[in-house]
């Protein structure tokens, strides 16, 4: 083979630019901490990573929804636990008021018994970022208006997607909550207990008023079990978006990033390949035959 | 005593000379591009026949002839070379425009697809406080930006295309002016032949115009018999003898055709590759960020029709524009005519999560427009690499037919000096039959008869 002075250029010149490149390629992924920066280093994981990516931003939503939606619940939670609590203490002061008292006694029981539904309806009119969470798509749950309490907001169902395909209703309307719904709302059924007492009609107490108090009960219990199986729907769906973002992550942390200890073997390698190449370059000045001439 | 070996002494000392500065000028061209390294053929002259007597038989030596000087080629490997040339050239155009195309979509993980994303991600977020300007201030950005971001990706298809006119207005010129000096050398080697001379530099001249023409255009070169380069693209002839077709631009859609007849010339090689992109494959860009643009508009407007803004009126449009190049917000929606409320109730966000949902609902095409996008990322990403890999393998071969024709043409500056110490001493022998010559003549001239 005939070897020639400008081909034996030309290939140094070629091994120059190939392993200088291939050493630009790594110091790249290794400046970037990225084995993929463009779609053509892998085409079809670069694709991958970005649908990845996608599915990462999405889950992240639902997973800002389902916070959202288990404050709303824990919200209507404590507010129904409260009202609870208060039906508790009525209860209680409707059995004394069972038994025969004096007017000053009953006056006070009517008294604190008017306190408690004042109580129950700022319950009602429990709000979250604004909102009144009894309202459906209402400002307000209930008004008072000429002494009686009547519900002013409607049934909207208040919604949050908390996974791809899992659409949940965060509110308990407060129509069914509060017995509008039953035709016996909680605030009526105080004001006649109250008016009751004062009248001293120990037969409506004993036979009516607490059979009406146990249903009123049971009411706010049933919402109470709705908001506490639709918390728990919410919160397994958060802890299911929460691990399978873990795993999109990892698994396009496991495409797309280099092996920091891998990439920086790989530069070390093209280093050498490229510090060959540049020895060989310079002793391309070997003795010719010009150096023998005289 | 002739004086026939002063006479063969200096055939010997001129050819001598003659390689020498032949050794000169191929040390001198060992780095001229497209030189071929040239050799001198010498052989014996004609004998002389004529004498009979004190010399002994006739047909003796008369000296040496330069027969020619020749170049060393291979028209094997310079075709090949020529060819191999070629398809690196398409394949490097190729590549070149496809790492550009590949970021038309924006950088990976900030592109489209991402703007696409957070438009969704906006929705849900609205869903939760529908009645808050903020939330449908962030869903109106993130569509205007979505819209930008397809708007930009038009905008880089019709630069690259533009870029890609230009490339082909100068190759063509190029290519003409090449063709022009093809058809020159043509003459000027005839008219040099027509002489008796071996134009060994205006055929290494030619080779390379030609080489250059193949890689332009994909041109293919036929030496005729008269030693003309015919040079044709698809058969049609470029140059013939000393005449010189010429190219030019057409479109749009930009095409290449032949100045003379205004017919379509098939060419290949560069020009090839440039006016495919040019053409077909910016068109298909084109039409695949409309399709992304049009069922992006037309999923979000068909839903976005059936839900109420905070005034609580119906049947409003999100997305205007026909395409990629024009999509933007429509332009009567505001920010409270977002439409959030699937019952009218302003509080009521359940509309929005309708829009949110409408991250993975197919469209006409049966795909989501996630689904499209990361489509035509993943097509653009195939081609670079599969354009990037095939210049790579050309460029190796390139690099071996470079090799061989190296191996053939180049000029080895060893070699040469070898050459120069061989005709040093040939020339130097020479001198000395000369010398030896004249010694002998002296001794017969000025030596015969005298006695001392």
């Amino acid at each position: 083979m005939r070897v020639t002075e400008s081909a034996r250029f030309d290939l140094l010149r070629r091994e120059l630019i190939r392993t200088s490149s291939s050493l630009a390629g790594v110091s790249e992924q290794l400046a970037t901490g990225r084995r993929i920066n463009r779609s053509s280093d892998a085409p079809e994981l670069a694709v991958q990573a970005d649908r990845l990516l996608a599915e990462d931003s999405a889950l992240r939503a639902y997973g800002e929804a389902a916070d959202n939606a288990r404050a709303w619940l824990a919200t209507q939670d404590g507010a129904l636990q409260s009202a609870l609590s208060i039906m508790h203490r009525i209860r209680e002061l409707t059995i004394s008021a069972g038994a025969p008292l004096g007017p000053e006694a009953r006056e006070g029981i009517a008294v604190e018994l008017e306190g408690l539904r004042a109580q129950l309806v700022d319950i009602a009119n429990t709000t979250f970022d604004g909102r009144a969470v009894f309202a459906g798509f209402g400002d307000q749950a209930v008004q008072e208006s000429g002494g009686t309490v009547g519900f002013v907001g409607d049934s909207g169902a208040v919604q949050r997607r908390v996974g791809e395909n899992r659409v949940v209703q965060v509110n308990v309307s407060g129509r069914e909550a509060f017995g509008f719904d039953a035709g016996d709302d909680l605030f009526g059924l105080v004001d006649d207990i109250a008016g009751h007492v004062r009248a001293g009609d120990t037969a409506a107490i004993t036979t009516g008023d607490l059979d009406r108090l146990r249903s009123a009960s049971g009411r706010l219990s049933e919402s109470l079990g709705a908001v506490g199986a639709r918390s728990n729907l919410v919160t397994s769906a958060r802890e299911a978006s929460v691990s399978r973002r873990d795993d999109i992550r990892a698994y396009r942390s496991s495409i797309v990033d280099a092996d920091l200890a891998e990439t920086a073997l790989e530069l070390t390698k093209a280093e050498t390949a490229y510090q060959s190449v540049l020895a060989a370059t310079a002793r391309l000045q070997l003795p010719s035959l010009v150096d023998y001439l005289r | 005593m002739s004086f026939g070996g002063l006479r063969i002494g200096a055939s010997g000392l001129a050819a001598a000379q003659r390689a020498l500065e032949t050794a000169a000028h191929n040390v001198a061209n060992a780095n001229t591009v497209g030189y071929s390294r040239q050799r001198i053929e010498t052989s014996t002259t004609e004998p002389l026949d004529a004498h009979r007597g004190l010399l002994g038989p006739g047909a003796t030596g008369q000296g040496v002839a330069i027969e020619a000087i020749t170049r060393a080629t291979d028209a094997l490997v310079t075709t090949n070379h020529r060819e191999t040339a070629a398809t690196l050239a398409s394949w490097t155009t190729r590549a070149s425009y496809y790492a550009r195309a590949e970021q038309v979509l924006g950088p990976l993980d900030a592109g489209t697809s991402q703007a696409l994303a957070d438009f969704w991600n906006t929705w849900e977020a609205l869903s939760q406080s529908p009645e808050s300007t903020t939330g449908r201030d962030q869903v109106l950005d993130a569509g205007r930006r979505l819209a930008l971001s397809l708007n930009d990706a038009h905008q880089r298809v019709t630069d690259l295309r533009a870029g890609l006119e230009l490339d082909m207005a100068s190759t063509v010129s190029d290519l003409n002016d090449r063709a022009v000096e093809v058809a020159e050398l043509n003459r000027q080697i005839k008219s040099s032949r027509a002489r008796g001379d071996v134009p060994n530099d205006l055929l290494d001249r030619r080779d390379l115009a030609v080489a250059e023409l193949a890689r332009l255009a994909g041109a293919q070169t036929l030496i005729e018999e008269d030693g003309d380069a015919r040079v044709s693209i698809d058969n049609l002839p470029l140059v013939d003898g000393d005449r010189a077709g010429a190219l030019e631009v057409t479109g749009p859609p930009p095409t290449i055709g032949w100045s003379a007849t205004g017919d379509p010339a098939g060419v290949s090689g560069e020009l090839g590759a440039l006016v495919e992109l040019a053409g077909t494959g910016t068109d298909a860009l084109h039409a695949d960020l409309d399709q992304i643009a049009r069922e992006l508009r037309d999923v979000v407007n068909g839903a976005h029709r059936g839900g109420f803004g905070l005034d609580g009126i119906d049947g409003r449009d999100f997305f205007a524009g026909g395409g990629a190049a024009d999509l933007a917000l429509d332009a009567a929606l505001t920010s409270s005519t977002v439409a959030a409320s699937a019952s009218g109730a302003p509080a009521d966000g359940n509309h929005a999560l309708v829009m949110g949902g409408l991250r993975n609902a197919p469209g006409s095409s049966g795909s989501t427009v996630a689904e499209l996008v990361n489509a035509l990322q993943g097509t653009l990403g195939l081609e670079a690499s599969h354009a990037a890999n095939q210049r790579d393998l050309a460029a190796i071969v390139v690099d071996d037919s470079a090799r061989l024709l190296a191996e053939v043409s180049g000029v080895s500056t060893d070699e040469e000096l070898t050459e120069m110490l061989r005709y040093q001493r040939a020339y130097e022998a020479s001198a000395r039959v000369i010398t030896v010559v004249d010694e002998l003549l002296d001794r017969l001239i000025n030596g015969t008869g005298v006695t001392r």
